[in-house]
């Protein structure tokens, strides 16, 4: 194979690729574009979902989230700070820790599904409900969580931690003051990698959270994921094609702010250890 | 004053329980789906995964094989069309690019693989099948699910292969270049190799997550339960099938859905750690 | 291994040159007995003994890798923080035994400071620096605390550089008077003793020379023991030295006396070897 024939194959591909992604973008602002405005935003579902608009899904969103959230946050950031502070060095029950979330991180999200509705929704009695899908977006987003948080505390300087030792300070108390601060950016960011991935889940919430449209009125209530919306949309209502793009259109702008924010809190905790260091 | 002990004292266990806990929810997904594909253990069911003819649920006949066929066949014309695909992007990235360019296209690779998967299924729907369907209906294929599912594994295998080439020691290219090989020889030659390891772990991260994918496949699928014999049949994968019956199902129906979970996460567990495995090797060029 | 055990500790004149300024009374403040350190079975440091006089700036000094951090490490238990570490003997300091299962590490660090060689301010204010072990230990009272920020300042020579900008970020400081900084920071809990890690040798010669000037104005209210690789440091500042030497790839005591006998009439052949530049 000639160089020039090489090059060109390989601009091909790339062009290829480029090809497809913009076909995909394309269409996907265009047609969503079209139906998409603000009362598309704030406005209940009607007729099914073919107008009206997304508000009461906007709101089941946010909330599966914040269950979520609520409960990641403080189960992750504990295991993640037990994970470097107590068991960095060969430590077997930490390596076992480590390689269970690597595999959970790999579960496919439909099983996902399956488990938070054998153990959210049946046995534990909670329905088809918003906290069932926020518990199981949770174990979803705790192994990346997790992992990202470890990472983010390990790369904070031994020379503090071995001051604060010798000050007589308490490993709480270092935690607290100078460890968590200076990590905050990288722990931020994985927690924003992890709802990244929540926002765009579906399998998990159409069998623990559910279908229904209508504006929730507690956490109880089953409620609707944008991801969801999409779903039946495009699958089970008749020309509810346009809504479903104009739906896509917010997710994927939703995604886009959220994952450009875990970008830049990255970058400046990277910032940060430079100047640091 | 705090005498520090105190604190101390309950942190580390109120830490340790906290990790437990994260730790244990493997545990707890495994054991869930165990009990709920319980029934099914020891009666003639279990055997009827493999021999029944094919799915009828409520005729109590869960032949999977068709469905598993199927979610492999997927998977693997996927992988048959974004690992060149990736492998070429990442080539391009490292060694053809201008800066500018190779920023730009890493940027639209990001983005790509932050499309939610029903996104990607509405497009396939609305866009795709109806233009395969213009060359032969209905449309909704394994054709429509490969190239659907290649999309979305191309951002894996182009990142993941472009850092194993990006980790690829100078000292390899240059001596490449000293003994006179063409940039096409280095590439082909040295640095692929070099950098297999990293590319086959990206592989399989990739065909694990193919075979796990549900909403894109389930909507461009067909849905048919069917031996895929035809690249333009439609047919059913076994995470679209959970997703399509779990609403309705019940007793053995129910069980052999979740069966057929727990069969999934297996697999997927084994290409995982094969991934691994690969990531490990060291490569002699 | 020899240990001179001075009588008095006046100055005096050996070789042409006087000894420097003079130490208090030579009261053992820190007793180590048979000490030794190893890591995960491998041992680093083996059957230390000798006494550290209160008030006198004492040197430890030898080529690297022989010990003198882990037998800096072992007397304020920071050796804890490693694992796999084993420490045997005994360290008595005042009264208090400090390798004793049961000690209290709060009041053991109270009374023993340590500077590393690295300075690292806490990524907080200069204030929060030197707050945050006051109000660890027990200290609430905003005046005082006030107070005896200004005080550790001072003392230091910092307060004339920094009074206006004790909110800023401590990392902003230079080199010098972040380690500056440190030393306050370990000062403002009262220590007896002060453990110091090569505190120059990362900076520049002038904030070395502020830094160790610094170190001499501690002479009899502290008791102060340094690691140091600078020889001529050693002699300007210290009242005793103790010479560690590598046997067998352990760390041993080879002399310890009075810092200007040490460099001028040393006993051992390995002490003169390494004084005069010959060995290490």
């Amino acid at each position: 194979m000639s160089e020039r024939v090489f090059t060109s194959a390989i601009w091909l591909g790339a062009g290829v690729v480029t090809a497809f992604f913009l076909w995909l973008l394309g269409d996907l602002v265009w047609q969503g574009a079209a139906h998409l405005s603000v009362s598309f935003l704030l406005s209940d579902t009607l007729d099914s979902g073919r107008s009206g608009g997304i508000a009461a899904i906007l709101l089941s969103t946010l909330l599966i989230l914040a269950v979520a959230l609520l409960a990641a946050i403080p189960l992750g950031l504990m295991s993640a700070v037990w994970l470097t502070e107590y068991t960095r060095r060969d430590n077997a029950w930490g390596d076992a820790v480590r390689m269970s979330l690597d595999v959970l991180a790999g579960v496919p999200s439909i099983v996902f599904g399956l488990f938070g509705n054998a153990f959210f929704s049946v046995y534990l009695g909670l329905g088809f409900s918003i906290v069932s899908g926020g518990l199981t977006l949770a174990c979803m987003i705790l192994p990346i969580f997790i992992r990202t948080s470890e990472a983010g505390l390990s790369a904070v300087s031994d020379d503090w931690r071995r001051n604060a030792a010798a000050l007589g300070m308490s490993r709480a108390s270092v935690l607290w003051h100078v460890l968590l601060p200076t990590a905050a950016p990288a722990i931020a960011a994985g927690l924003m990698l992890g709802v990244g991935r929540a926002t765009a889940e579906t399998a998990a919430l159409i069998f623990t959270s559910g279908y229904v449209d209508r504006m929730p009125t507690s956490l109880l209530d089953s409620g609707r994921a944008l991801a969801v919306h999409i779903y039946d949309l495009s699958m089970n209502v008749t020309g509810g094609d346009q809504a479903a793009y104009a739906s896509a259109l917010v997710l994927i702008i939703l995604i886009v702010f959220i994952n450009t924010g875990a970008w830049a809190l990255s970058e400046r905790w990277l910032a940060r250890k430079v100047t640091f260091s | 004053m705090n005498n520090f002990r105190v604190t101390d004292r309950w942190l580390a266990p109120a830490l340790g329980v906290a990790a437990a806990g994260s730790g244990l929810i493997l545990l707890l997904v495994l054991a869930f789906l165990l009990r709920e594909a319980a029934p099914l253990w020891g009666s003639h069911a279990v055997l009827g995964f493999v021999l029944d003819a094919s799915w009828y649920p409520l005729e109590g006949q869960f032949g999977m094989l068709p469905m598993v066929a199927a979610s492999l066949a997927a998977a693997l014309g996927a992988l048959l069309l974004a690992a060149p695909l990736g492998i070429i992007s990442a080539i391009f990235l490292n060694f053809l690019a201008p800066p500018a360019v190779a920023r730009s296209y890493r940027m639209m690779v990001a983005l790509l693989a932050g499309i939610p998967s029903v996104v990607f299924g509405l497009w396939g729907l609305t866009v795709l099948v109806p233009l395969i369907a213009r060359w032969q209906p209905p449309g909704a294929s394994l054709l429509a699910a490969m190239m659907i599912l290649a999309l979305m594994i191309l951002p894996t295998v182009t990142l993941t292969s472009a850092s194993a080439i990006a980790a690829v020691p100078q000292n390899l290219q240059q001596g490449a270049a000293a003994l006179g090989l063409t940039r096409q020889g280095m590439i082909l030659r040295v640095v692929l190799p070099a950098a297999r390891g990293g590319i086959t772990n990206g592989i399989l991260l990739s065909g694990a997550r193919a075979l796990g994918e549900t909403m894109a496949v389930l909507m461009v699928a067909g849905n048919v339960v069917q031996y895929p014999l035809g690249l333009l049949q439609p047919v059913r994968v076994l995470t679209a099938n959970i997703a399509l019956e779990m609403a309705y199902a019940t007793d053995a129906h129910r069980a052999a859905l979740f069966a057929s979970g727990l069969l999934l996460t297996l697999v997927v567990m084994l290409l995982a750690w094969l991934a691994i495995r690969a990531n490990r090797q060291v490569s002699y060029v | 291994m020899t240990v001179k055990t001075p009588t008095s500790c006046r100055p005096y004149t050996l070789g042409g040159v006087t000894s420097g300024p003079p130490c208090c009374e030579p009261v053992p403040h820190v007793r180590i007995a048979d000490l030794s350190v190893a890591y995960g079975g491998n041992t680093v440091l083996d059957g230390v003994s000798l006494d550290i006089y209160k008030g006198c700036i004492t040197a430890l000094i030898g080529p690297s890798g022989c010990g003198k951090t882990s037998f800096l490490s072992a007397l304020n238990r920071l050796t804890d923080l490693i694992p796999g570490a084993t420490v045997k003997g005994k360290v008595d300091i005042a009264g208090l035994d400090v390798l004793h299962p049961q000690t209290d590490l709060l009041a053991l660090r109270r009374r023993v400071g340590m500077i590393f060689q690295k300075p690292n301010p806490f990524p907080l204010s200069i204030r929060r620096n030197l707050e945050l072990p006051l109000r660890e230990h027990g200290t609430r009272n905003r005046a005082l605390l006030a107070d005896k920020i200004e005080a550790v300042l001072k003392e230091v020579g910092l307060w004339d550089e920094v009074s206006d900008r004790l909110d800023s970020p401590a990392l902003a400081l230079s080199g010098g008077q972040q380690q500056r900084l440190c030393i306050a920071r370990a000062l403002v809990l009262e220590p007896e003793v002060l453990l110091m890690d090569e505190p120059c040798s990362a900076l520049d010669p002038i904030s070395s020379r502020v830094v160790e000037e610094l170190i001499e104005r501690l002479r009899g209210r502290l008791t102060v023991v340094i690691v140091t690789h600078n020889l001529a440091q050693a002699r300007r500042i210290a009242n005793y030295a103790a010479f560690f030497w590598m046997t067998e790839r352990v760390g041993k005591l080879v002399e310890f006396g009075q810092c200007i006998e040490l460099f001028d009439a040393p006993q051992s052949v390995l002490t003169q070897a390494y004084v005069s530049g010959a060995a290490g």
